[in-house]
């Protein structure tokens, strides 16, 4: 397969190397399991540029968490540098702010005792946004099929609809950059669909995505595919790799 | 709390992925070859369940430990109030041949054979060996104008050493007062004539035991002998002089011994005592044999009422204690049933696995029984022995009755057993599909249950109307079960009644909320998203708080109405009885007011007994526990104007006619006119009759057939110096009043031990409510562990998390604070007027709000909130954020 190119021709790669979102280099996880050393991260250098969409592919167990633990801070490096830059300059990830940074994780994360409503709508309640941001409260569950549920606790609804409530809830500020694990791991492709063309929208106005998906019916919506196998990251899709 | 969505924590860990699934080695060897190696490996596990059996172990087995404490509790206390020598096993010489208690003499002839015969008999009978006392009143010959006539001879072995000697000891020979030595003039070897012509040797002379012959204050040792000592109401005594016994018998032809076997009633338990008070019975019949019929002896009452009294106190407190203790036990069952469900939890992958086989109800309860027995067996006997400890240590004696150990032990041995059962039903149920349940547990919670019980509370609130909350049994105050099941009823019912209004009221509270502060905001979602965990709280802060609050309202209430009665009945602080002369004026200078009673010699004019009292209406608010209403009440009573009708109260009624004049004992009648009516008056001393209050004079120029004694009235800060101005005067004080011929401390001990213990009770049940809810707060915690961090990554603090926390939980725990004192103040105002521990004596029992009790419950309340916020936070803030961007 081709490299991936630059869709819909924007900014050129000089450029995008200059104005990073983040850089990391080097970065290095090991953990120990008895005497059993698991490198989950093996030197690895990546960029997210903004505007861009970057598939983070590779089998489970290949370290892609752990990647995302470390760019956001949740975990450290043992070696390695990582810097935000452009919009996210000079500050230490675990600082930055949801509407800098924003998550998906697995484990989704959602307050059991906020309606889907609520929990889509935390960040800006936070923030003391709720106002200016219900408008595009709303728009994201209409456009994830979920506006009809609002008023639900999450433990009544389905799983996938739990994620979308997640990705929404992620969404909401129009992060620089936001990170995210499988979130069409419990999607049907039309969902997904749904899920990647929303993100692209927002990449459009300037901002990055690293999302974590072994799916490869996911990857032809991002503008980059890397892939993570046994800690290493190599650009291209894992086809390729192999 | 739910459970079944609990995603085991040990799978995801340490283990790898599917760790649970991983010991199937373990699966293949029989449940019954594992199961007590099982939970060893899980020691908090272990941990909860042995704790959660030690608390119900301890309930259960604390009833019957505090049951058979308080029989010797009592026993000991009365016989601490009791002469020494009532507590012993005593024997006298019967004046009749039916050996009754009419005390009678023995020739003097007889007393060494007689006593050589009571000791053998006593020992027979496996009593101590009892000592000898001898009286005898002995007259004197004439020697002067101021010499006494008689004298009182007192023999026991040891009694000089209870006396101040003032000449050394050394010869035979009667000692005598310093009072009689230094009017006499007689001093160690002159001799004292007896009517007989008897010379007998003054050995020594001791201090007199009643001083200057006012107000005696005598040594305990002398307690039984302070009649003879110190004379009793207007007859003064013959001086009571000390003798060796041969002197004693040389004395006089006829004496009046006494044994006592020492068993000191206040060292051992009521069994020992009752056999004891048997076995001196046998003595008298061995007596009248061995002496052929020549001496009857009678035995002693007092140890017998002694042991009667403590029996009466601990069958009064059987009654409430049981079902207090069960109350308890079941408060414990439900931690019990909560550690199980721990277990549930902790297990939860390998009982799946074993429900995807096939394995039944039956073999998981099994399986349950098995692995938890160990630690129910060993929590269980630790409670037991905590139990003992227990109420060792802080109940009413730290001696048990012989057996009681083996009952409690029994006891607890049945709640583990009840616990065991309960673990057992758990244990079938984790093979129940988990949804399966669940709309039956909705149905069951949307049923209005606290409507029956509050129903239940009605009937017994009725029954409480009905019959009253306590009677009497020899004095003894027994306390129906009624005024424990009402409250506790009331409180269960009326709080989960509050609670499920205020839960109809969570969704305006939640929109209400909603322009909060984030910390509200989520404090309020986090109440009203998961209901059922916020009714749990509540209710198990309502039900210890409440029990706490009605218990001391309840005993507030009893100890306030009892002092009123006491107050009522003294009529003021001190209320001296004097020997000054009917018609005189005692001059006082204002330390005191001068009260003339008339108990027994005044009649309502063709009609009944009733008391009069004669006050001095200048002084007697003043000194006198008079309210606002009686001080203005005496102002109307002037005296008497030639021989016209005399200004009268008239008090404690209870709806008779007032009277229009008063017969005296002697025929004379007196023309009284009501001026006021009251239901209660100071000085009160007979709730059944009426009383009419007059102006003193009123009482002036009575014939000396009518007796009036006259009191002094005075507070404590001028007791001294009305004292001072009697004895000036030289008017002796022949008695302080005291309550405790209508009410004594010991008959309400029964009332004061069951409040005790349902305190103790609420602070157990506190305990689990405390365990229960940080408990909670852990489990709930370590589910959410994710959306804490990922709350905190969008800009909530720890500040605000613990804020939220802290909002949630004030509200809820303040709340159920709040709905258990609320029902509890309801309860104990409802039926606090049936709870009159003596209703024959006004005035009636009154309110008592515990404020000290409220405070306090109020600051515990506002520590367990702060102490489970920090835990919470604590275990918050040791999440690993990593491990949520992986799955849980
Ligand atoms: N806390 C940990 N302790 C030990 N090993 C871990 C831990 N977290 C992850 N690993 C291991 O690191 C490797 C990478 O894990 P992860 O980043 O979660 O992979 P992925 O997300 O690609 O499935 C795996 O082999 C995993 O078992
Ligand atoms: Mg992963």
């Amino acid at each position: 397969m081709v490299k991936h190119a630059a869709p819909e021709g924007e900014e050129s790669d000089p450029i995008r190397a200059r104005s990073g979102l983040v850089r990391g280099r080097g970065l290095s996880k090991t953990y120990r399991r008895g005497a059993e050393q698991v490198h989950a991260l093996r030197a690895v250098d990546i960029d997210v540029h903004p505007g861009e969409l970057v598939a983070l592919a590779g089998p489970s167990g290949s370290g892609k968490s752990t990647l995302l633990n470390v760019l956001c801070g949740w975990e450290t490096p043992e070696s390695g540098s990582l810097a935000y830059s452009g919009a996210l300059a000079g500050r230490d990830a675990i600082d930055l702010e949801w509407a800098q940074l924003a998550l998906v994780p697995q484990a989704l994360g959602l307050l059991e005792d906020l309606t889907v409503e609520e929990n889509i709508m935390m960040p800006a309640r936070i923030v003391g946004k709720v106002k200016s941001e219900r408008d595009r409260g709303h728009e994201l569950m209409d456009r994830f099929k979920i506006a009809h549920l609002g008023r639900r606790y999450p433990r009544q609804t389905s799983l996938g609809e739990q994620q979308r409530c997640c990705v929404a809830r992620a969404m909401l500020l129009r992060p620089a950059l936001m990170l995210a694990d499988e979130p069409t791991a419990h999607q049907d492709a039309a969902l997904g669909d749904v899920l990647f063309e929303t993100m692209r929208d927002h990449a459009r106005a300037g901002g990055g995505f690293l999302i974590a998906t072994h799916n490869p019916d996911t990857w032809g919506h991002c503008d980059r595919v890397l892939s993570m196998h046994d800690g290493q990251l190599r650009e291209g899709a894992p086809d390729i790799v192999h | 709390m739910q459970t079944d969505e609990l995603a085991p924590s040990s799978t995801g860990r340490g283990g790898g992925h599917g760790g649970g699934h991983g010991s199937g080695g373990v699966l293949n060897t029989p449940p019954w070859r594992r199961a007590p190696l099982l939970v060893a490996r899980q020691p908090p596990v272990f941990l909860a369940l042995a704790l959660a059996a030690a608390v119900l172990a301890l309930a259960a087995a604390s009833g019957p430990l505090f049951l058979a404490a308080t029989g010797t509790a009592a026993l000991h206390i009365s016989a601490a109030r009791s002469c020494p020598e009532q507590g012993e096993a005593g024997l006298s010489v019967a004046g009749d041949a039916a050996a009754t208690q009419f005390e009678n003499l023995l020739p003097t002839g007889q007393l060494t054979g007689t006593d050589r015969i009571v000791r053998s008999a006593a020992a027979r009978a496996g009593l101590p060996a009892p000592y000898l006392t001898v009286g005898t009143t002995i007259n004197l010959a004439p020697s002067g104008p101021n010499a006494p006539r008689a004298v009182d001879l007192f023999s026991r072995p040891g009694a000089l050493d209870h006396v101040q000697k003032l000449t050394p000891a050394g010869r035979a020979g009667v000692w005598i007062t310093d009072t009689v030595a230094s009017n006499e003039g007689l001093r160690p070897g002159s001799t004292i004539k007896t009517f007989g012509g008897i010379r007998l040797p003054v050995a020594g002379i001791f201090r007199d035991l009643i001083g200057r012959g006012i107000d005696p204050h005598l040594p305990r040792y002398w307690c039984s002998w302070s009649t003879q000592i110190a004379g009793s109401g207007a007859n003064a005594a013959p001086p009571f002089f000390i003798a060796d016994l041969a002197t004693l018998t040389r004395s006089t032809p006829y004496v009046a011994p006494s044994w006592f076997a020492p068993i000191d009633v206040g060292h051992i338990t009521v069994p020992q005592a009752r056999t004891a008070s048997v076995a001196v019975a046998s003595v008298p019949p061995a007596v009248t044999t061995a002496t052929g019929g020549q001496v009857r002896l009678f035995v002693h009452p007092d140890l017998g009422e002694l042991v009667r009294q403590a029996t009466l106190v601990h069958s009064g407190l059987r009654g409430p204690i049981i079902p207090i203790d069960i109350a308890g036990a079941i408060v414990a069952l439900l931690l019990v049933g909560g550690a199980a469900g721990f277990w549930v939890v902790r297990r939860a992958p390998e009982l799946r696995l074993l429900v995807s086989r096939g394995v039944g109800p039956v073999a998981l309860a099994i399986k349950a029984l098995l692995e938890i027995a160990p630690a129910v067996i060993v929590g269980g006997l630790a409670g037991w022995g905590g139990a003992i400890v227990l109420v060792r240590s802080i109940g009413p004696s730290s001696m048990f009755e012989p057996g009681a150990p083996v009952r409690s032990l029994a006891a607890a041995a049945a709640a583990c057993a009840a616990g065991l059962v309960l673990v057992a039903v758990i244990g079938a149920a984790a093979a129940r599909e988990p949804r399966a349940g669940r709309g039956a547990v909705r149905v069951l919670a949307w049923l209005p249950w606290e409507l029956a019980l509050l129903a239940a509370a009605f009937g017994v609130y009725l029954a409480v109307h009905r019959h009253g909350a306590v009677h009497s049994v020899h004095g003894t105050v027994q306390v129906h079960p009624t005024i424990l099941a009402f409250p506790l009823l009331l409180l269960a019912g009326g709080v989960l009644l509050l609670c499920r209004l205020a839960g109809l009221g969570l969704p305006a509270l939640r929109r209400a909320t909603t322009p909060l502060g984030i910390a509200v905001y989520l404090a309020v979602r986090r109440i009203t998203g998961t209901a059922g965990v916020a009714i749990a709280l509540a209710v198990g802060t309502a039900l210890p708080c409440g029990i706490l609050v009605y218990a001391a309202a309840q005993t507030a209430s009893v100890d306030h109405s009892v002092s009123l009665k006491f107050d009522t009945y003294l009529g003021a602080p001190h209320a001296l009885g004097t020997l000054a002369d009917p018609d005189s004026t005692i001059p006082l200078a204002g330390h005191g007011t001068q009260v003339a009673v008339v108990s027994t010699d005044a009649f309502v004019v063709g009609g009944n007994q009733i008391q009069m009292i004669g006050v001095d209406p200048a002084t007697f608010a003043r000194f006198s526990f008079s309210d606002p209403q009686v001080a203005a009440a005496i102002r109307g009573l002037t005296p008497p104007v030639d021989g016209g009708p005399a200004p009268a109260l008239w008090v404690n009624a209870h709806g008779a006619r007032a009277p229009k004049g008063v017969r005296y004992v002697d025929d004379t009648v007196r023309t009284v006119h009501i001026v006021g009516r009251l239901d209660v008056f100071p000085g009160l001393r007979d709730g059944y009759s009426p009383m009419l209050v007059v102006n003193r004079r009123a009482f002036l120029h009575l014939s000396p057939f009518v007796h009036r004694d006259q009191e002094v009235w005075t507070t404590d800060d001028q007791l001294a110096a009305a004292r001072a101005a009697l004895t000036r005067h030289g008017i002796a004080v022949l008695f302080e009043i005291s309550p405790t011929t209508f009410l004594d401390h010991t008959d309400l001990l029964p009332v004061t031990w069951i409040f005790s213990y349902l305190r103790v009770l609420a602070v157990l049940a506190g305990l689990v409510a405390i365990a229960g809810l940080v408990f909670a707060l852990a489990a709930r915690t370590r589910r959410r562990t994710s959306s804490y961090v990922l709350t905190a990554r969008m800009g909530i603090g720890r500040g605000s998390h613990r804020r939220s926390i802290v909002i949630e939980l004030v509200l809820v725990v303040g709340f159920g604070w709040l709905a258990g004192a609320a029902v509890a103040l309801t309860a104990a105002a409802s039926i606090y007027r049936r709870f009159d521990v003596n209703s024959s004596f006004p005035p009636p029992p009154s309110l008592s709000i515990p404020v000290m009790t409220l405070v306090a419950s109020g600051a515990g309340v506002v520590v367990v909130v702060l102490l489970a916020a920090a835990v919470t936070q604590w275990l918050a803030d040791r999440a690993d954020p990593s491990e949520v961007m992986r799955l849980e």
